[in-house]
């Protein structure tokens, strides 16, 4: 009698032990941490279950070619006639395009941006940048057909990696500037001569249009889990460890006061 | 053996605690996944067209107004009641005179740019007006007898008698007509005295127009009017889109005029200059004949350029030369250019 009330001493604190340690494991399990940027992104690609998928506001054509929104139908003081996006001595826009790594592991990217242009004296400037990557001249299988290493911007192409629950945010910006060149008349610059005939052709003719594009490939290796039961995921086996804790811990405690006040009263 | 199972159980739970913990998937598969996304755009509209016509603004000869003249040559078609001297040998052959009128300046624009415009019209600043200072001059128009005044070499007739201008005399009014479309244009002054002849006047307006001496005063004070007045022409048509409308008059003379209109607006815009020197200006002074205000003031004009263009009137060189000391001019002209200026 007396060992089992000694050994019953024990049992409670140690399945609150127990519990507790269950409750840590658990969270181990489903920590996730983002680093997030203040600004919310022009468009979302979520890395999950080995595949790239862009935002439910971004169109994806059949070609799986989403369509980005690196150009606007407006500006300040400028506005497309027709739907069509247009771009102006004066506009410019940056987007911002983020990589949310939702799986589990790290995984490695290799990221491209590039410009082609119509006309050879469209003065349409872009930039990319992407914050923690490293410039890279592998980008094997990124360039689409039509597109040439001139065509890119910025550094050309850049890798990095991003880690479990992790983000990676590409910075592709264009603009047009207003007035380039020297003043040839008072108000009056060297670049208007060219943007004044692109206006006009635009007008009486066949407007030139400029593409900007954005690539990237992902890598990485996914952990087969053992035994393969199918299960997905670890999660669910940390929360039915919780729970199982917490009901013999609840359990102990109810027997345990019980115990306790039938000895109370035996001992009155 | 019910105690037991509680210990059983508890050690069991340790157990799979520490092993969840450190379990680590054994075995990796690598892939490889691609995305790619593109946009478009293309070079926004421009396509503006100016024009403008002004060669015909004044001319060496004007129709006659009234019927009554019929020239004395029957041959004569049209009948002309301004015409240069064919002697004249001089630089400038074109003419105004009272009762001479002409629209024949217009300023065009055309287009519908997909960005924002300024259009502006710049008057350089070495224009010329008709002006005759104020200050007292010899009444041409009357031939008096001799007054005690007079020496006694003086003829028993001639123009003894003066005439005072209080402030300076611009015979020449210029109006701003605006037509969109082709359609009826409509002029500022009219509008302006439409819309509040009280300002209209207090600006210096008169129903014939403004002198172009006078309009560089009135823009000094009264830009912000005028804009207005200007906008409201503008946009009354229909659609203009147009806003910002700026007068200036520079310290050195040029006179600037600038609209801005909004992108996609259709624009078909003609801005006309037309100008007349009116007949009879100012109040009747006298009837039987009808003599006004100012005829003393062309009339003295008129004999200003008979002297300074053809040697004529001499005998009264001092006092024609001293009036054009003091700013008295007898030529009117003006050099326009329109631009057209994406706004940032």
């Amino acid at each position: 009698m007396a060992n089992s009330k000694k050994r019953r001493n024990w049992l409670l604190p140690t399945t609150l032990i127990l519990f507790i340690l269950s409750v840590i494991t658990l969270s181990l399990m489903a920590v996730v941490t983002y680093a997030w940027r203040s600004e919310d992104p022009t468009h979302l690609l979520t890395f999950e279950n080995e595949k790239l998928t862009w935002d439910e506001n971004t169109e994806v054509g059949e070609n799986g070619v989403a369509h980005l929104s690196f150009f606007n139908t407006y500006y300040q003081n400028v506005n497309s006639e027709n739907g069509d996006n247009v771009f102006a001595p004066g506009t410019e826009q940056d987007t911002l395009i983020r990589l949310k790594n939702n799986s589990d592991d790290e995984i490695t990217y290799t990221a491209i941006a590039w410009t082609i242009k119509e006309c050879d004296i469209l003065e349409l400037t872009g930039d990319f940048r992407a914050e923690g990557a490293t410039p890279t001249n592998n980008y094997e299988g990124l360039l689409p057909p039509n597109v040439t290493p001139d065509d890119l911007l910025g550094v050309g192409a850049v890798t990095g990696t991003v880690s479990a629950k992790g983000i990676q945010d590409f910075d592709i910006g264009w603009e047009w500037i207003f007035e380039r060149g020297d003043e040839v008349e008072p108000g009056i610059y060297e670049s208007d001569f060219p943007d004044t005939y692109l206006g006009n052709k635009a007008a009486w003719d066949t407007a030139d249009d400029s593409t900007i594009g954005f690539a990237i490939i992902v890598e990485g290796e996914t952990p087969v889990p053992t035994p393969p039961t199918g299960q997905g995921s670890m999660i669910y086996w940390g929360i039915g460890l919780v729970a199982v804790a917490g009901i013999i811990f609840v359990a102990e405690l109810i027997f345990y006061r019980r115990q306790k006040k039938k000895e109370e009263q035996e001992e009155a | 053996m019910k105690k037991n199972w509680t210990t059983r159980v508890a050690v069991a739970l340790l157990a799979l605690t520490m092993i969840t913990s450190c379990f680590v998937g054994s075995t990796f598969a690598k892939y490889v996944t691609r995305a790619e996304g593109e946009d478009n755009a293309r070079v926004a509209k421009w396509g503006i067209l100016l024009g403008m016509e002004g060669d015909d603004m004044f001319a060496p000869e004007y129709e006659a107004d009234d019927e009554s003249f019929t020239g004395s040559d029957d041959n004569d078609d049209p009948i002309l009641s301004v015409r240069v001297d064919p002697d004249y040998d001089g630089d400038i052959t074109d003419l105004v005179a009272p009762g001479t009128t002409n629209d024949g300046f217009k300023a065009t624009i055309v287009g519908k740019p997909e960005v924002a415009v300024r259009y502006t019209l710049h008057i350089d600043p070495d224009w010329s007006d008709v002006v005759l200072p104020a200050g007292e001059y010899t009444d041409f128009t009357k031939l008096v007898k001799k007054g005690n005044e007079q020496s006694a070499d003086d003829p028993e007739y001639g123009y003894y008698d003066t005439f005072t201008l209080d402030e300076d005399y611009a015979p020449v009014k210029w109006d701003i007509k605006v037509s969109k479309n082709g359609g009826t244009p409509i002029g500022l002054v009219e509008y302006a005295f439409a819309f509040n002849e009280q300002l209209a006047l207090a600006m210096g307006m008169t129903r014939d127009g403004v002198s172009a001496t006078n309009a560089a005063n009135i823009v000094k004070t009264y830009s912000t009017q005028l804009a207005n007045l200007l906008l409201s022409m503008l946009n009354d048509q229909g659609e203009a889109g147009a806003s910002n409308a700026v007068f200036t008059v520079a310290d050195d003379g040029t006179i600037d005029l600038s609209i801005d209109f909004d992108p996609n607006r259709s624009l078909d815009f003609e801005f006309s200059l037309a100008w007349k020197w009116p007949f009879e200006q100012g109040e009747k002074i006298e009837e039987n004949p009808d003599i006004y205000e100012f005829d003393a003031a062309d009339t003295w004009l008129g004999n200003f350029v008979a002297y300074k263009e053809f040697g004529e009137c001499e005998d009264y060189a001092e006092e024609f030369d001293a009036a054009e000391q003091n700013g008295a001019a007898y030529t009117i002209g003006f050099k326009f250019t329109a631009t057209a200026t994406q706004i940032d």
